[in-house]
């Protein structure tokens, strides 16, 4: 029989399962718009279905996640194997252990792509071999879409999964805006699990990461031109709130104003837009997310790290819990069981 | 030269202007221009990285000079664009290296099309939406088909989709280039404020996007209409401090090179300035990131709106002279076409 898990143990459990829930739905809608998805799918697509060969899987089967929620169980993993909290090592082992399965590399961005051909091959490395001072394409959603997790190890403490997102993505992501934009989805996933916390609050801990990320890069990271993620999540929490009630017209002004794409500036302000919207609902925030097409899968594999926290694993339907499962060879209960033994050894040290 | 004539070579300079004084910007960061050079109000000498690939002061980028270009087989047969007559134009902008090294992504795999090579393998081939060719490059060469159509917003839509779709094939990159030259168009009317110029642009937005949905690749990224109405809120909210409105549409609306982004920029600063050609091409300018070509459809637009008499008086000199164009020239011709009607 199966150990009855702690309320901290579900909620572990409960955003590790809620992210790797919006990564596989949301792998589906990826790079389609909103309106497209409505007419392909006669609604809302609200299940792990099998994913179509014209959009951006490679294959891929119902459950399967991509890129983003990979990334960070493969980090895990070695933290875990090494009983070890996040630092420098940890981060750079945890890529390259990603690295080796290629089922989900195959989904890797620039710049991830960049940040380990550096550590693995330094002349295949575009900010090696570009003359441009500002990198701009590198300001992507990659350092968010992973740093979920370390608000799951820091559950609580807000300061610490910012600290130790930058210690985990300035690998791959050198830019304030990218960093700000990760230090926003840890902080407000390490604040949904303090108990009676409101989606309000997980909204203003998404702004103070964003804030933090930007003062703590400010010393080493690399000029880059882009929009500021703090204003952006500040207005997209706006049109969230303004339209609570409407699914469809918060989910289109999102989509059509904020952008869910791949910039850090886009889908990061847009996930902190649907918790708003959705008043901090898992499912109806991840269907958001999914259903917004543009970079869906990040999108809503942030947005479930989040609210998986805040209401733990029962929310999620038991059929996606094991699917996820099954389909990457994953045992996240277990994994959540893990992690809170690691931070109680932590803790007693 | 009459008004209406004016009006054309304001567009021309004011568009060649922008893209010239933004060479130099492009790619930076607003906090790093102004450190680096204070508030820019003139084209600065090309820092050396630009140098070394044989940029000099008042030189044009890809922006004007692929508009330049489609111009001419038009210029030539005195008549307006279609298919042939742009597929014509680009590749004569093509063979000059000066411009035609600074092509964007969309640009050079529609270009390698035409003659013929095919792409490599990619693990787009497959995909139906790619986001990635949302850019601005069809809204940095549209200005020039308003000119062709003053005060014919409809036409100018039409013609605009004819020798945009040739490189950028996809919803949201055209309903962006439309917004330009309607907005540019729209300039030409009796009585015209910049309100006139915004709405047109809203209008040449929604009006591309259904014009050119089931014909092209459908796409996802930003709207391009409703961007361009938050823009055009903030430069309005900041009319008192166009400055501000300047950090402000960098930090929220964007001025890079997604057609989400440096579209709706442009009438965020037209807003910002009443419309003034010199202002708003400083703001595009002083904005950071795809400044070549936010300055340049702004010129476009603001240019033939204000004529080029309000135009800092030498600029013309310079371009023609730097680039070996006659814009005046060019501007008679266009006119002359427009005049005849068709």
């Amino acid at each position: 029989m199966k150990e009855v898990l702690t309320d901290r143990q579900g909620r572990i459990y409960g955003s590790l399962l809620g992210a790797a829930v919006g990564d596989s739905m949301g792998a589906i809608s990826e790079g389609f718009s909103p309106e497209f998805l409505k007419q392909r799918y006669n609604g809302y697509l609200t299940d792990l279905l099998q994913p179509t060969d014209d959009g951006m899987t490679v294959d891929s089967h119902p459950g399967m996640v991509s890129d983003d929620f990979s990334v960070a169980y493969y980090t895990a993993e070695v933290m875990l194997e090494n009983h070890r909290m996040m630092d420098h090592d940890m981060a750079v082992k945890g890529l390259l252990r990603w690295w080796e399965h290629p089922e989900y590399t195959v989904y890797c961005g620039p710049s991830s792509r960049n940040g380990i051909m550096k550590l693995i091959d330094p002349d295949k490395a575009v900010s090696h071999t570009s003359n441009l001072k500002c990198l701009n394409g590198l300001v992507t959603n990659g350092g968010a879409m992973k740093s979920g997790i370390m608000g799951v190890f820091n559950a609580g403490d807000v300061d610490q999964a910012i600290s130790d997102t930058i210690t985990m993505c300035r690998i791959t992501h050198t830019n304030a805006p990218a960093l700000a934009a990760a230090c926003a989805v840890s902080a407000a996933a390490a604040k949904a699990f303090d108990n009676d916390v409101t989606y309000l609050d997980l909204i203003n801990a998404g702004i103070y990461g964003s804030e933090k990320g930007y003062e703590l890069s400010a010393s080493f990271a690399d000029p880059v031109c882009a929009p500021d993620v703090v204003s952006k999540i500040r207005w997209a929490v706006e049109i969230g709130l303004s339209h609570q009630d409407d699914f469809e017209t918060t989910m289109i002004e999102l989509a059509d104003t904020i952008g869910s794409g791949l910039w850090a500036y886009e889908a990061i302000p847009c996930a902190f837009g649907m918790i708003a919207a959705c008043k901090g609902d898992l499912l109806k925030g991840l269907y958001m997310a999914v259903n917004a097409g543009q970079d869906a899968d990040s999108t809503a594999c942030m947005i479930g790290y989040i609210l998986g926290a805040m209401h733990g694993y029962s929310v999620i339907p038991e059929r996606f819990r094991k699917l996820i499962d099954e389909a990457n060879g994953f045992d996240l209960r277990k994994m959540a069981i893990e992690i809170t033994k690691l931070q109680e050894g932590v803790k007693d040290e | 030269m009459n008004l209406r004539q004016n009006k054309i070579l304001g567009s021309l300079l004011g568009g060649a202007v922008g893209d010239s004084m933004g060479a130099v910007t492009e790619h930076t960061s607003r906090r790093i221009l102004e450190e680096r050079y204070g508030f820019i109000t003139e084209i600065i000498e090309p820092h050396e990285r630009l140098r070394k690939h044989g940029h000099v002061r008042g030189l044009v980028t890809d922006d004007f000079s692929v508009a330049y270009y489609s111009a001419q087989p038009m210029i030539e047969n005195k008549c307006h664009v279609n298919f042939e007559l742009a597929k014509e134009g680009l590749l004569r902008w093509n063979s000059d290296p000066r411009y035609s090294n600074c092509a964007g992504p969309t640009t050079i795999v529609a270009i390698n099309k035409l003659k013929g090579i095919a792409p490599p393998p990619s693990k787009l081939d497959k995909v139906l939406c790619i986001n990635s060719r949302v850019t601005n490059g069809g809204g940095m060469k549209s200005g020039i088909i308003g000119l062709f159509n003053p005060n014919d917003m409809d036409r100018t839509i039409d013609e605009t989709i004819t020798l945009c779709s040739l490189t950028h094939d996809n919803t949201l990159a055209l309903s962006a280039a439309c917004a330009i030259s309607a907005a540019v168009s729209k300039a030409f009317a009796d009585n015209c404020s910049y309100y006139d110029l915004i709405e047109a642009g809203i209008y040449g937005a929604d009006e591309g996007y259904r014009r050119s949905l089931g014909k092209v690749r459908p796409v996802a990224g930003c709207n391009i209409a409703k961007k361009i109405a938050l823009a055009a809120q903030i430069g309005l909210d900041h009319q008192d401090d166009p400055r501000k409105a300047m950090e402000e549409i960098a930090d929220i609306i964007g001025c890079g090179l997604y057609a989400y982004e440096s579209i709706p920029a442009a009438f965020g600063y037209i807003a910002a300035t009443k419309g003034q050609v010199m202002d708003s091409i400083y703001l595009a300018v002083n904005a950071g990131d795809d400044t070549d070509t936010v300055a340049c459809m702004t010129g476009f637009i603001t240019g033939a709106f204000c004529s080029a008499d309000m135009i800092t008086p030498g600029l013309l000199e310079l371009i023609d002279e730097v680039n070996g164009f006659d814009l005046r020239k060019t501007a008679l011709a266009i006119d002359e076409i427009v005049e005849k009607g068709e």
